[in-house]
C-alpha cells in the first residue's frame, strides 16, 4: 500500500494512517476453499472494507480489517468462501 | 451471477484507491459503491464530502484513500466543489476532477438549494448521490427520498398524514428541469454499468450526477445480503436505471426482470406493514413515465441542447 497520487495531500505515507484495526469487530470470519476459488475477483469488487488480497492463485481476506460481514460468502459465485464463527483465538 | 472483475478489465486486483480500516458498518452497500466510483474516477480527483454517513469513512486523523477528501457541511457543500472547479479551471488544471459525493439528505433535502445552484450555473462537477433512503447516518430519519408508507423515526403518525398523501422527491426529474449535459441512476450491483455510466459522464465539461441507491444495514437486513438487496432493488423497479442527456433525452440502460417487489421488501424491516400496493402502484406509473420519455424522438439539433 502506497500513496500514489502524484498530487498534494496531507501525508505522503498512508500506512501509518491505517490506525483502526477493524477486524476487532468481526464475529464470523471468511474461509476460502483454494481448491474452488475460481480466482474471478467478484469478492474483490464488493468488499465494503477492501481486504481481499490476491495471492496470485486464489483470493484471501486481510484479517486485520475484515469486519465479517459475510458479503464475500454470499456474492462468491463458486460458493469458495465459507463463514466460520470466531472462536477468540 | 455471471459477471465477473476480470470481464471488467479491472485487473491487476492491487491497484486499489480505497483501503480498509475505515468506520463503515459491516456490509455497507455505500462503501461498495463508493470504492468502484474511486476506481473509475482515478486518482487525480477531489471528493467534497457533504455530512453523512461518509464521515466515518474518513473520520479526520486518517485517510483510507489516496485522493484528496474535503469533509463538509451540507448547505455550502456544493458551493465549495464549484469554487475548487473554478479554481483548477483557472490554473489550468483540466485534467483533475471534482466529485461532489452527497446522501441523499445532502442532495434532496439540506443541499438541494446549493445543487439546484450548481446545476443551474453549470459548473464541472460530477456529483455523486447516495441514496440510502433515509437519515441513516443518525438513526434512520425521514429523507426526501424515503419511499412511501414507510415508518421511519421521525414519521408522522398515520392518522395525521396517511401514506398516499406523501410524495417522493424525483431527484432527477428535479435536476433535468435544470437542462444540466447528464444524469443517470446507476446501482453498486451493476458495476459494469457503474463504470461505464461514470466514465460517459467525465466526458462531459459542466454538471453531471450519478444517483445510486445503496443499501444500509438501517433497512434491518442481514449484513451479507447488501448486494442481493441492492440487486433486488433494480430488478423489482424500484429503482430504474436510466440516463438523461441534455435534460431531455431518456435512455432505459437496463431492462428488469420486474421480480416480484415482496422479494425486495421481505428481506427488510423497514417494509413491515407497509401496504405495498401503493408502492407497486408508484412503481407502474414511474416505468410507464420513463418508458414515455425515453420513446421519444428528438430532433439532431435538439440532443446538443445543454
Amino acid at each position: 500500500m502506497r500513496f500514489r497520487s502524484p498530487f498534494e495531500g496531507a501525508w505522503a505515507d498512508p500506512d501509518s494512517m491505517l490506525v483502526v484495526r477493524t477486524g476487532d469487530w468481526r464475529l464470523e470470519r471468511p474461509v476460502v476453499r483454494e481448491a474452488r476459488c475460481s480466482h474471478c475477483g467478484v469478492c474483490w469488487l464488493w468488499c465494503p472494507n477492501n481486504c481481499i488480497r490476491d495471492l496470485g492463485t486464489h483470493f484471501s481476506a486481510d484479517l486485520t480489517y475484515c469486519k465479517g460481514c459475510g458479503v464475500c460468502a454470499r456474492v462468491c459465485p463458486a460458493a469458495a468462501i465459507v463463514m466460520r464463527e470466531e472462536d477468540g483465538a | 451471477m455471471r459477471l465477473t472483475a476480470s470481464e471488467l478489465g479491472i485487473r491487476p486486483f492491487s491497484n486499489d484507491r480505497y483501503f480498509g480500516g475505515h468506520g463503515a458498518c459491516p456490509g455497507c452497500g455505500a462503501v461498495s459503491m463508493l470504492r468502484q466510483v474511486m476506481q473509475t474516477v482515478g486518482p487525480k480527483a477531489y471528493y467534497f464530502i457533504l455530512a453523512s454517513c461518509a464521515g466515518s469513512y474518513f473520520p479526520g486523523e486518517f485517510t483510507v484513500c489516496d485522493s484528496s477528501i474535503i469533509f463538509t457541511v451540507y448547505a455550502a457543500g456544493f458551493a465549495e466543489a464549484e469554487g475548487m472547479s473554478q479554481a483548477l479551471e483557472l490554473r489550468g488544471r483540466t485534467d483533475e476532477t471534482v466529485v461532489a459525493y452527497s446522501g441523499d439528505g445532502g442532495a434532496f433535502d439540506i443541499g438541494l438549494g446549493g445543487l439546484s445552484g450548481i446545476a443551474e450555473r453549470n459548473a464541472n462537477v460530477l456529483v455523486i448521490v447516495n441514496d440510502n433512503q433515509g437519515y441513516q447516518n443518525t438513526g434512520g430519519q425521514q429523507s426526501g427520498g424515503t419511499p412511501r408508507g414507510i415508518i421511519t423515526k421521525s414519521t408522522q403518525p398515520f392518522h395525521q398524514v396517511p401514506a398516499a398523501a406523501r410524495n417522493r422527491k424525483d431527484l432527477l426529474e428535479l435536476l433535468a428541469a435544470h437542462r444540466v449535459p447528464y444524469l443517470a441512476t446507476a446501482s453498486a450491483a451493476f458495476p459494469r454499468d457503474l463504470d461505464a455510466k461514470l466514465r460517459k459522464a467525465l466526458t462531459y465539461k459542466g454538471f453531471k450526477l450519478v444517483h445510486v441507491v445503496t443499501a444500509c444495514l438501517n433497512w434491518g437486513f442481514e449484513s451479507r445480503l447488501a448486494i442481493r438487496v441492492a440487486r433486488l432493488a433494480v430488478e423489482t423497479g424500484v429503482h430504474p436505471l436510466y440516463e438523461i442527456e441534455g435534460g431531455r433525452r431518456y435512455r432505459l440502460s437496463y431492462e428488469p426482470t420486474f421480480a416480484p417487489l415482496e422479494d425486495f421488501t421481505r428481506l427488510q424491516r423497514r417494509f413491515q406493514g407497509v401496504d405495498l400496493a401503493l408502492l407497486k402502484q408508484d412503481i407502474a406509473e414511474r416505468w410507464e413515465d420513463l418508458r414515455y420519455k425515453a420513446a421519444r424522438a428528438w430532433p439532431a439539433s435538439a440532443r446538443q441542447s445543454a
